[in-house]
């Protein structure tokens, strides 16, 4: 038998036709109030675990927005670690370390020397251009400024636009100022960022004496006894030409494309 | 009867079913307890997202610590800039030995010319790519950074400067200072002949503001060749940062140089 509250009613009215009815009245109601108190509990309970519900999981959801954008600045503060490394470790050309900062497929592109494909490439290119280890009467402070880092929405990836400013020379025979832009990109992997792709654009190499008024050094080139893994991706001269790196970013008031505005 | 019967029997399942209602807040204490588990779960994350965005809060303050310390530096505010200082602090510029706790670092400014900039005289220090570590417990950091430097005596010397800092902070009622300030000098070179060949030495400990301490470590500046150390390890191997042995500094005996 049911004592739900239709079946309370059925019984609270049968009772009438009975005798003893008061009795009988008396039961109904405490077995409605029962149903009642039963269903009303219930119902709360239900209420509760419907209205509790909602706002966890909508804290959940948020949380993890918090979290994600807490990753975001985590990442970009591990690639600004990460390529001002990369200009300490070249400054006193300790090519080993600063290879070690790429990932293992990465690729290299500098000036106009091509592109150099892997680790392992990328370390002889570096070992080309200088022994390892600084020798005496040697400069390549390349300082590394100005980034603007943009970080994948699946957060696996970023890229990053930055500029050196160089003094470079070799004591009593040459010093010069050299000045570029970076289009990088890099890659998390296991939680670590690394290098994807490295690509110098000059814009400027000049007799440090004679300056910007009267030195131009033109652009490097790909060298014979240094052959790239791929021609370079664009062909360029340095100033006094004009050429613009190619922006990986919009405008960030507009929104608008400027990709491609160099070419 | 069997009417009442039935209301009986309706009255005990009611009755059973009423104290069901007893038992849900019951449930609902086992369900309470899940409640707390979540919240306590819930209040864990928010203290690491929290620890997290303060951690980037620290490197931040620290970078603005960098650069306040370079606009002093540019305009000699010897008063604002030893306020950088925590009291016990070192600075140890170039070869001129550690000077230690903020009074000798503040008198120790005064090498670099008297206190406020003056009509033709140009002091700035570019501050420049900063490598910053914080502790896990955020009550310390550690910064690798340099300066550019541009200094000069109108119509007299013009020179330009190069360094690297091996800094460490310390959080003092959460406020960063600076606790140790190290300056290796990359090159000091004239404007005229530049680092062709205008490079001239380090300076040395000064007998009118004598160092507290002689300097930690020689090396030679350019055209000399060293690597000022690396107090972090390479962000991608996670291995030591090795710098060939012969472009290490060299430890000091403890005499000036």
């Amino acid at each position: 038998m049911s004592c739900d509250p239709s079946g309370g009613a059925s019984i609270a009215r049968a009772g009438t036709l009975a005798r003893g009815v008061r009795t009988t009245k008396v039961v109904t109601t405490s077995c409605a109030v029962f149903v009642m108190a039963a269903a009303g509990a219930w119902m709360a309970a239900a209420r509760a675990d419907k209205t509790d519900a909602q706002p966890l999981a909508d804290a959940r959801a948020r949380l993890a927005r918090v979290d994600q954008a807490i990753q975001r600045l985590e990442d970009e503060r591990a690639i600004e670690n990460l390529q001002r490394t990369y200009g300490y470790f070249v400054d006193k050309t300790m090519w080993r370390e600063t290879a070690g900062l790429f990932a293992d497929d990465a690729t290299l592109e500098i000036g106009g020397r091509g592109v150099f494909v892997g680790k392992a490439r990328i370390l002889e290119y570096l070992t080309w251009l200088a022994p390892h280890g600084l020798v005496r009467g040697l400069l390549m402070n390349h300082m590394q400024l100005q980034p603007i880092i943009t970080i994948a929405p699946d957060g696996n990836t970023a890229k990053g636009r930055w500029r050196f400013l160089g003094e470079v020379g070799v004591y009593g025979k040459s010093a010069r100022w050299g000045e570029g832009t970076y289009e990088n990109e890099y890659v998390k992997q296991n939680g670590v960022w690394k290098i994807q792709a490295l690509h110098a654009y000059f814009r400027m190499y000049t007799d440090y004496a004679a300056g910007w008024a009267k030195s131009a050094v033109p652009n490097t080139h790909p060298e014979k006894d240094l052959p790239p893994d791929r021609p370079p991706t664009v062909r360029y001269e340095t100033y006094p030409a004009t050429f613009i790196p190619p922006y990986h970013y919009p405008n960030p008031v507009t929104g608008k494309s400027l990709a491609g505005a160099g070419q | 009867m069997n009417l009442l019967k039935a209301c009986i029997l309706a009255a005990l399942a009611g009755t059973v079913i009423g104290s069901a209602a007893w038992v849900l807040p019951r449930s609902s204490h086992a369900s309470t307890a899940d409640a707390n588990q979540t919240l306590s779960d819930l209040r864990a994350q928010v203290a690491r997202l929290q620890r997290r965005i303060v951690r980037i809060q620290d490197a931040d303050q620290i970078e603005n610590l960098i650069s306040a310390y370079g606009y002093y530096l540019d305009k000699r505010e010897w008063d604002e800039l030893a306020d950088l200082f925590a009291d016990d602090a070192t600075m140890e510029i170039s070869l001129r030995g550690i000077y230690v706790g903020k009074q000798s670092i503040r008198r120790a400014l005064e090498l670099f010319g008297p206190l406020h900039i003056a009509t033709g005289f140009l002091h700035n220090h570019i501050q420049l790519q900063p490598v910053i570590h914080v502790s896990e417990d955020g009550t310390r950091a550690w910064s690798r950074s340099r300066a550019l430097s541009e200094i000069g005596t109108y119509q007299r010397t013009g020179i330009w400067g190069d360094g690297v800092y091996v800094n460490e902070y310390v959080k003092q009622n959460g406020i960063w200072k600076i606790a140790k300030d190290h300056i290796y000098t990359g090159f000091f070179a004239t404007y005229d002949k530049g680092w062709e060949s205008g490079a001239g030495p380090a300076p040395k400990a000064s007998e009118k503001i004598p160092p507290d301490r002689p300097p930690s470590v020689l090396y030679d500046t350019y055209p000399g060749e060293y690597v000022p150390p690396f107090d972090y390890k390479n962000p991608v191997t996670g291995a030591d940062i090795e710098i060939p042995p012969n472009l290490q500094v060299r430890p000091n005996g403890g005499a000036h140089p």
